[in-house]
């Protein structure tokens, strides 16, 4: 079964490949069939991998299954997938929750008006493959291929209305942020791969060992920065709360199984790497709860759903990344597969309400959905709870708990940061319930959503069973990952199972008084810590936005911008056979290159000061003529000069 | 021949050089500046001659008559000039030659 692992990603690309080059036209249904057949087989070939994995022990040892190996006679790079907790379990999550989407997807896109939908599950099935392909990869090529390919389909999705200035910023400053971070990643992995010798992660972390201890500092801060651009965590938090611009499936998609958790992911892979290098597991971990206090804080005074929802993704995986740098990664594995399972709940209960809403993704404007739409109403009251971690009956409890025991039990600070995961948990609660308690009171009557049916109810439904179901897997989940269920003192598990109740309690209070709320957001929005967005936006932007208008020079094109005239394309067939129709059609295509291409570049500051530079020649030309007075006396006076020169040099150079 | 009487001949074919050089940059008329170019010239041959009484072998001579006739050819060809620009220019003035002006 193992060999069916390579071919988990092939539906979904295979799907890409057919929407994006099949150059037919092809009718919607068949558009949305495509997209969701393909995204849901990765799921079906998943299958009966899990089930041989569960069975065997092969796969609890890890077994690498060999891609293809490219021989460069000093080194081999393999590519290669590997059959191992990780991947199994990462792989059967994103392929699950990604065929959820989808299906919810289908029914949601054909309501859309938008007139590509191929173009969206075109993207949306390469995403998939990209994310596979991160999630399964045994090295490091493999992994850096999907990584890029997640990050390019990111931007293309967020900024998949290309008609708003908006979302193309939004996709953009998602692209350039995550950018930035994965050169640092490339970066790193490139000095892992010279300081091992080898793609292979087995190998790799094999060796880690042996590597000098500043050289495995520096790669492992390199790669876990990397990591935390990816998963948007502080200080590259800024991006994901304004890529809200895309289509709500693609934010479900993007917030729970993908994208952003691709970057927890690789640090669970390399977490031997991480825990290597105690300084920076420790930044890491500080800078995981330092996220997830943050963005919980930030939610609690969002007006808008989706933009709550995306702080409360960055904290949930700040969980994540403190599990990692607190040295268990089994528990961030079970907190990611839970979490996946009850955010794209909530984004697709919200996609829904917000529908319901007339479009409107304001908090307000959901007032009433419990009496408008039932269903969705509760899938989402469900996801909250799990969200919000109500003890024993939801699954949110059982990870977020796991998290926070690997937090008390890993030493002298785990207490204090224990305590401080539980404020957020309280946090975390009572946002997720203002949502729900806003939601359930009584409101206007609105037209509910335009669009219902099975598509949009099974995985609405499978998705809530599980989010309250997969509690009790969650042990077993992180026994399979290879860590060990941590047993609290009593007190600790009481206050964990508090902080919910104390949140849900807070919520209630900003429900019934909603002026406390608003005072709170305004003496918050103006802290700095809170305008990390328009902070990046004074240093880096604006300044990365002078130098290039320095550099590129005036826009207006009179500064010797040479703009030809242009002749008519020659299409007039009696003046195409008069005269000269070769030579004519040679100049034709000459100016326009000339035009199209050449006068593009025309007046920039480097053209600008080469131009300059020639012209400093000419100036030079005039002054040496000035010397040449054609007088034969000055001449020989030169002559004789130049050759006392020369004579000079020679008794120089051959002086002893 | 010694040392110190060929490092004496040098310097009295140098100072003839010298004289010569100077002749050519100082002076205006053509006529003047060919005849210090002779003297110019003569200050080489000397050294010449003198280098090969120093080693004691005839190729500093044969090197004296090869720019005796080329003082020859060159006197020729400068008169030759010097006639042609009196009658073009009227005058013996290098100065007014300058048709090379840059």
């Amino acid at each position: 079964m193992a060999q069916l692992l390579p071919f988990v990603p092939v539906p979904a690309l295979l799907g890409f490949i057919l929407l994006a080059l099949v150059p037919l036209r092809l009718p919607r249904a068949l558009v949305t069939g495509i997209g969701v057949v393909s995204a849901v087989l990765p799921a079906l070939v998943m299958l009966p991998v899990l089930v041989s994995c569960v069975g065997g022990d092969a796969c609890q040892a890890g077994t690498v299954i060999n891609i293809i190996s490219i021989n460069v006679s000093a080194f081999t790079a393999e590519i290669a997938m590997a059959l191992d907790p990780v991947s199994v379990v990462g792989g059967i999550t994103v392929a699950f929750i990604s065929a959820m989407v989808l299906i919810y997807a289908g029914a949601y896109m054909s309501e859309e008006p938008v007139a590509d939908l191929r173009r969206f599950f075109a993207y949306m099935n390469l995403f998939l493959a990209g994310m596979l392909a991160v999630v399964l990869a045994a090295d490091a090529v493999l992994l850096f291929l999907g990584w890029e390919t997640i990050g390019l389909c990111s931007f293309l999705l967020i900024a998949f209305y290309t008609k708003k200035p908006k979302s193309l910023a939004a996709g953009t400053k998602a692209l350039v942020t995550t950018r930035i971070a994965d050169s640092l990643l490339l970066g790193g992995l490139m000095l892992l791969f010279l300081a091992t010798g080898t793609t292979r992660f087995d190998g790799m972390l094999a060796k880690v060992g042996s590597i000098d201890s500043w050289q495995l500092t520096a790669i492992a801060a390199l790669i876990a920065t990397g990591a935390l651009g990816k998963s948007a965590q502080v200080p590259f938090h800024t991006w994901l709360p304004s890529a809200m611009a895309g289509p709500t499936p693609v934010s479900a998609l993007l917030h729970s199984a993908t994208m952003v958790a691709a970057g927890v992911i690789l640090l669970v892979r390399l977490s031997p790497l991480i825990a290597a290098s105690p300084d920076v597991a420790a930044v890491v971990a500080l800078l995981g709860l330092g996220t997830a206090l943050l963005t919980a804080t930030a939610a609690l005074i969002q007006r808008d759903i989706k933009k709550l929802l995306a702080f409360s993704t960055m904290s949930q995986i700040g969980f994540m990344v403190l599990a990692v740098g607190m040295g268990s990664p089994a528990a961030a594995l079970a907190h990611f597969a839970i979490h996946a399972v009850f955010k794209s709940l909530l984004f697709l209960s919200a996609g829904i309400l917000s529908h319901g809403a007339h479009g409107s993704t304001a908090i307000e404007a959901l007032r009433g959905s419990r009496r408008r739409m039932p269903l969705p109403f509760w899938s989402f009251a469900v996801g909250a709870a799990s969200l919000a971690g109500l003890p024993v009956i939801t699954a949110g409890w059982y990870s977020k708990e796991a998290v926070l025991a690997a937090v008390w039990s890993s030493g002298l600070w785990g207490v204090p940061l224990w305590a401080l995961g539980v404020i957020a948990a309280v946090l975390t609660a009572a946002y997720s319930f203002r949502v729900v308690l806003v939601a359930a009171s009584d409101g206007p009557e609105k037209a509910p959503a335009p669009w219902d049916g099975l598509a949009v109810w099974v995985p609405l439904a499978t998705l809530a069973t599980l989010a309250i179901l997969s509690g009790f897997t969650v042990n077993a989940l992180i026994g399979f990952a290879g860590g060990l269920p941590e047993h609290l003192p009593l007190l600790a598990v009481l206050l964990g199972a508090a902080a919910p109740l104390a949140g849900l309690a807070l919520a209630f209070q900003f429900e019934r008084d909603p002026r406390q709320l608003r005072r709170l957001a305004a003496r918050l929005r103006h802290r700095k810590i809170f305008r990390a967005d328009s902070l990046y936006y004074l240093i880096f932007v604006r300044n990365f936005r002078r130098t290039t208008k320095r550099l590129s020079g005036p826009i207006d094109g009179n500064n010797g911008a040479v703009q030809m005239p242009e002749p008519p394309l020659v299409l007039d067939v009696v003046r195409l056979v008069s005269g000269d129709p070769i030579g004519r059609a040679l100049v034709t295509a000459a100016i326009r290159i000339a035009n199209t291409i050449v006068a593009r570049f025309n007046p920039d500051r480097i053209d600008l000061a080469w131009m300059s530079f020639a012209r400093s020649f000419g100036g030079a030309w005039a002054r040496a003529r000035l010397i040449q007075t054609g007088r034969l006396r000055e001449q020989s006076l030169g002559l004789a000069l130049g050759f006392v020169g020369l004579l000079l040099f020679a008794w120089g150079t051959s002086w002893r | 021949m010694s040392g110190a009487a060929l490092t004496g001949m040098m310097i009295i074919a140098a100072g003839l050089f010298a004289a010569g050089l100077f002749g050519v940059l100082a002076r205006r008329g053509i006529l003047f500046q060919l005849i210090a170019l002779e003297v110019a010239l003569s200050g080489p041959a000397l050294a010449f001659i003198a280098a090969g009484a120093y080693h004691g072998e005839a190729e500093g001579q044969g090197m004296f008559v090869l720019t005796l006739t080329l003082a020859a050819a060159e006197v020729a060809v400068g008169l030759a000039l010097f006639l042609r620009i009196r009658r073009a220019k009227g005058s013996d003035d290098s100065d007014a030659v300058s048709g090379l002006k840059g």
